[in-house]
């Protein structure tokens, strides 16, 4: 899961998105859009939709890969 | 191949590394900051909850944080450093605050504090509220006005020694994680502040955090110290989760899978307010004598709970919908969340480089701070001067002194043969494209750490196994690491370094025959303040550690335990409510 949809209707190309990710997760293309490159390095931080000035990116919650827990839930 | 030159290197960009920058440059230094992310938007300062625990000399008691600080530190702390924190977390305050980072304030001008985790009625601790991500925003434009190099995406993850004096650091190597281009710094010092080791535990926003200031701290002569001491945190067992004090605040509580509210029978004084390890250990002992799994539980909330909720966590609110709990009418559809403790390794307190009182670690030029360092301050879990406070004190202390210091090296020689060694053991997941997933390493590591009775409730055997596992890890798996580009190469590190925190957590956690804090072992279920007020020392030889331990040297500092044994106060309390533990 992690980070899910980007709009690129919306996107405005300002780069901050790949800029900022702690990850590393998106790379941008040749016309400067980001590219979801990585995704499962994605820990769901939401920091790429909160600073993305035209709301084009949506995140989840959920994990890409289900977590290893101390007991069974 | 990049070669750059400086008084001080500062490798990791969070708040005790823009701290230490800021403070070398104005101290004459000319310095280059490296990060693996974006200075500003890495480390996990980035994502601190809003909460910064300053103690404040015109409101507060002096007595009441230091105790507080020690009793919580379990007498671990470092307490000429505590004093050195107190004296001077007010000025850093002062200065966050004239350099633009916003803290809550009331009409009146006044700071505006709450009391949070580990506050109670009797001793209440209250702390200052940021605005999130403001705080390291702030602390890049800082770092930039006070004429600070930053080098972005570069992943430093090993050490230059001086090629006439063996014992002491003189620069490091790392690469661009996006071009992947060698990135070789020469420095009279170098301050490490790459965080600390969690482990990319399910918990939020900490994958970045995987240990790398410790480990090439460790593989190039330093000693690491309370590696046996980790911070838990709470969460749910599906997602991670944040926000635990508001969702408290209005009447989420910790349930069992009877329905009853457990943690006060464990910790009366606090409760669900306790320390994190201590409701940990609560949760995990409620699993052991068959009553978990355990939950968080949300039914009691309203549509204004709700709404209120929604106002302060959006993004957990939208998780909770998006995962069905709550409906568009902001009613309760679930209200029992499945809630698990994460180890998160040493975040906040616990394990890192050992260091002295300006900071410097076991190696003369090499200097650490925050989580790289092994936590001074707090001790054990003493969070009356933990996480970014201490980052900023220590931060600001050891950028001063390696300025200092580095004003006094003239000039010097690093060994290209090194450089050169370095860099091809830097590349090796490169050359090894058809090799071991760095995931698989990542999650071997975690199934054989997280288990709750490995991490939580301890005891030699489960260590033993889970010790013996991570060597096979470490022999098998860690030479045959893959990585397909500069992207890659990144992770695989980084999943490299779990392994070896790993080992040395377990081998230290081994050692220390005792239980003390969030060290829990059912095996040896005594604080013992007659053996064990020592710190143990991790160094490596021939690629192994090797552990010694050092007296604290309590007997001249302010407060000091009774001379005695006594039981941990999670067991008596388990005891006393007539559990055979």
């Amino acid at each position: 899961m992690g980070i899910r949809h980007i709009d690129y209707d919306k996107c405005t190309r300002c780069g901050r998105c790949v800029t900022y990710c702690p990850q590393d997760v998106l790379r941008p293309d040749g016309e400067r859009r980001p590219v979801i490159t990585y995704l499962q390095d994605c820990q769901s931080c939401f920091l790429c939709e909160k600073y993305c000035p035209a709301g084009a990116i949506a995140v989840s919650a959920d994990r890409e890969r289900r977590p290893i827990l101390p007991w069974k839930i | 191949m990049k070669t750059l030159q400086c008084d001080v290197a500062v490798v990791g960009g969070g708040p005790a590394g823009t701290f230490a920058a800021v403070k070398a440059a104005e101290n004459g230094a000319r310095v280059i900051l490296l990060d693996k992310g974006y200075v500003g938007k890495s480390g996990c300062g980035t994502f601190g909850a809003g909460s910064f625990k300053a103690w404040l000399r015109e409101e507060d008691s002096l007595d009441l944080w230091y105790g507080k600080a020690v009793e919580e530190g379990f007498f671990i702390n470092d307490q000429d450093w505590l004093k050195k924190h107190f004296d001077t977390i007010g000025d850093r305050v002062k200065e966050l605050e004239a350099w633009g980072v916003t803290f809550e304030k009331n009409e009146d001008g006044t700071y505006r504090r709450i009391e949070g985790q580990g506050s109670s009625d009797k001793r209440p601790i209250k702390t200052l509220m940021f605005h999130g991500p403001q705080f390291m925003e702030v602390m890049r434009r800082v770092c930039r006005e006070k004429g600070v190099t930053i080098v972005d995406r570069v992943m430093v993850d090993a050490l230059l020694h001086d090629r006439d004096n063996p014992r002491a650091i003189r620069g490091v190597v790392g690469f661009h994680g996006v071009s992947g281009e060698m990135h070789v710094v020469r420095a009279r010092a170098v301050v490490l502040t790459a965080g600390a080791q969690a482990y990319k535990s399910h918990y939020a926003d900490l994958h970045m955090e995987t240990g790398d200031a410790h480990i090439m701290g460790l593989e190039a002569g330093a000693a690491l110290a309370n590696y046996e001491f980790n911070c838990h945190q709470l969460t749910h067992g599906n997602f991670a989760t944040h926000g635990m004090n508001v969702s408290q605040g209005l009447g989420a509580k910790f349930v069992n899978a009877l329905g009853e509210d457990f943690t006060a029978k464990y910790d009366p004084e606090y409760a669900s307010h306790g320390n994190l390890w201590r409701i940990s250990a609560s949760m995990a002992m409620e699993v052991k004598f068959g009553r978990g799994p355990l939950y968080f539980d949300y039914s009691s909330y309203t549509p204004q709970d709700w709404e209120l909720f929604e106002r302060t966590l959006p993004l957990m609110y939208r998780s909770y919908e998006q995962a069905g709990y709550v409906d568009g009418n902001r009613r309760v559809i679930q209200g029992k969340l499945s809630w698990v403790s994460a180890l998160i390794g040493n975040v906040g307190f616990g394990g890192g480089l050992f260091i002295d009182l300006d900071g410097r670690t076991t190696l003369e030029g090499l200097y650490a701070a925050g989580d790289a360092s092994y936590g001074p301050t707090s001790g054990v879990e003493g969070f009356c001067a933990y996480a970014m406070p201490a980052a900023s004190t220590t931060g600001a202390a050891v950028g001063e002194a390696s300025a200092k210091y580095a004003a006094t090296v003239g000039s010097f020689e690093i060994d290209e043969a090194e450089v050169e060694s370095l860099t091809r053991k830097l590349t090796a997941p490169l050359r090894n494209p058809q090799g071991v997933d760095p995931s698989h390493v990542v999650i071997a590591v975690q199934e054989a750490l997280f288990p709750y009775d490995v991490y939580i409730l301890r005891t030699e055997e489960k260590m033993l196994a889970a010790l013996k596992r991570i060597r096979e890890i470490k022999r098998h798996d860690v030479p045959r690491l893959r990585a397909l580009d500069a992207h890659g190469l990144r992770f695989a590190l980084e999943a490299r370094n779990m392994v070896l925190s790993a080992e040395v957590m377990l081998a230290a956690a081994l050692h220390r025959k005792e239980s003390r804090g969030s060290h829990l072992r059912l095996d040896y279920p005594e604080i013992d303040n007659e053996n064990w007020l020592k710190w143990i020392l991790v160094e490596l030889r021939d690629d192994e550690p090797v552990l010694s331990t050092r007296d604290i040297p309590i007997e001249r500092y302010p407060l000091r335990p009774e001379h005695k044994r006594e039981l941990h106060a999670s067991i008596a309390a388990a005891r006393r409510l007539g559990e055979e533990i």
